[in-house]
């Protein structure tokens, strides 16, 4: 096994078990996980036999193997990307709603202590 | 005054220290009573001046942008004292005391839902070439995105009956909140009206707005991405 293989392995099981942890304490929904156990299982399968990946590149109309699997990164940031974006917007309106309640629960006590 | 109406004035202000005394002391002189400031997190004494002026001032702990104001606003005034009618003004002397009259008026005697001042309807209004450019393409651009049809869809002298009031829901905080309530104006199905106002643009308020040439680029962003994500 190449040194590269062994680092791929093993940033694999760093990564799944974060995700099976934030799982188990309930931070990560069942679907969220799911979602990565199958990215990271198609990492090993593409470290452990690249040439699966020219199997699939003939699927998408592709040439090469590695073609496909920068392609189908690229999709998987953009849209990891976006989700991020949703729940920064989330964070941000919920920010906003608190700061508006303080705001108005602070005029309220000082009208009534006046 | 206006036949017996509770009507609040809201004034969202950032920063407005300079301005704002002068243009609480003009409403006031006017006979509006019921003014309600929004210090949106200033770092200068826009909340003393306010209150020394007579204004009742709601301040945000941080500066949360216009819309956010707004929104304090609103559902303060609306929750507390029940207004037939609120009428947003801009702190920074834009807005003449004599335009609210006008838009009071298609509301009280025609039973418009929201009324809207429009700087280019009768085109009175002289502004840098640059920014009338960019807000006739922001123009155009919320029309398509909002299905509606408006002469100027920025502009922050509007007027709200209670209907208005109760359904418009401001989303974004920030400047964008412009484009929220026309968005919600189609949505909610509510009876609109443009009016012919004068702007006013000082050295000051044209001061306060040199970032607002790119605002419009952003506002333009975050609507599509709203539009995406609703």
């Amino acid at each position: 096994m190449t040194l590269l293989k062994i680092l791929t392995v093993a940033f694999i099981i760093f990564a799944a078990s974060r995700a099976y942890l934030r799982f188990k304490g309930k931070s990560l929904s069942i679907y969220a996980l799911i979602f990565w156990i199958i990215i990271w299982l198609a990492t090993l399968i593409f470290v452990f036999d690249p040439q699966i990946s020219d199997a699939i590149a003939t699927l998408f109309g592709l040439q090469r193997g590695t073609d496909t699997i920068f392609f189908l990164a690229m999709v998987l940031l953009f849209y990891l990307i976006f989700r991020l974006y949703i729940k920064l917007d989330i964070i941000d309106k919920d920010l906003t709603r608190l700061a508006i309640e303080i705001s108005k629960k602070h005029f309220k006590q000082k009208s009534e202590d006046e | 005054m206006q036949a017996n109406k509770k009507i609040y004035i809201l004034i969202p202000a950032f920063n407005e220290g300079g301005k704002i005394g002068s243009v609480l002391a003009e409403l006031k002189n006017a006979g509006y009573e019921n003014i309600f400031v929004v210090n949106d997190g200033s770092k200068d004494d826009t909340e003393k001046i306010a209150r020394e002026a007579g204004a009742e001032v709601l301040n945000h702990i941080m500066n949360l942008g216009q819309g956010a104001a707004l929104r304090t606003g609103l559902e303060y005034i609306n929750e507390k004292y029940s207004p037939d009618i609120i009428v947003t003004f801009d702190a920074d002397g834009q807005h003449r005391i004599e335009d609210i009259a006008k838009i009071i008026e298609p509301i009280i005697k025609e039973d418009f839902d929201i009324v809207l001042g429009s700087r280019f309807l009768k085109n009175k209004t002289k502004m840098p070439v640059l920014r009338k450019i960019i807000l006739k393409a922001g123009i155009i651009f919320t029309n398509l995105l909002s299905n509606i049809k408006l002469t100027d869809t920025h502009n922050g002298l509007r007027a709200l009956n209670k209907k208005a009031i109760d359904s418009i829901e401001i989303t974004h905080r920030k400047m964008e909140h412009a484009s929220d309530i026309i968005d919600e104006i189609t949505k909610k199905k509510l009876r609109y009206k443009e009016v012919p106002v004068e702007i006013i643009y000082s050295e000051y308020s044209i001061g306060k707005g040199t970032n607002k040439n790119m605002d419009f680029i952003k506002i333009g962003i975050k609507m599509i991405i709203k539009k995406i994500t609703e």
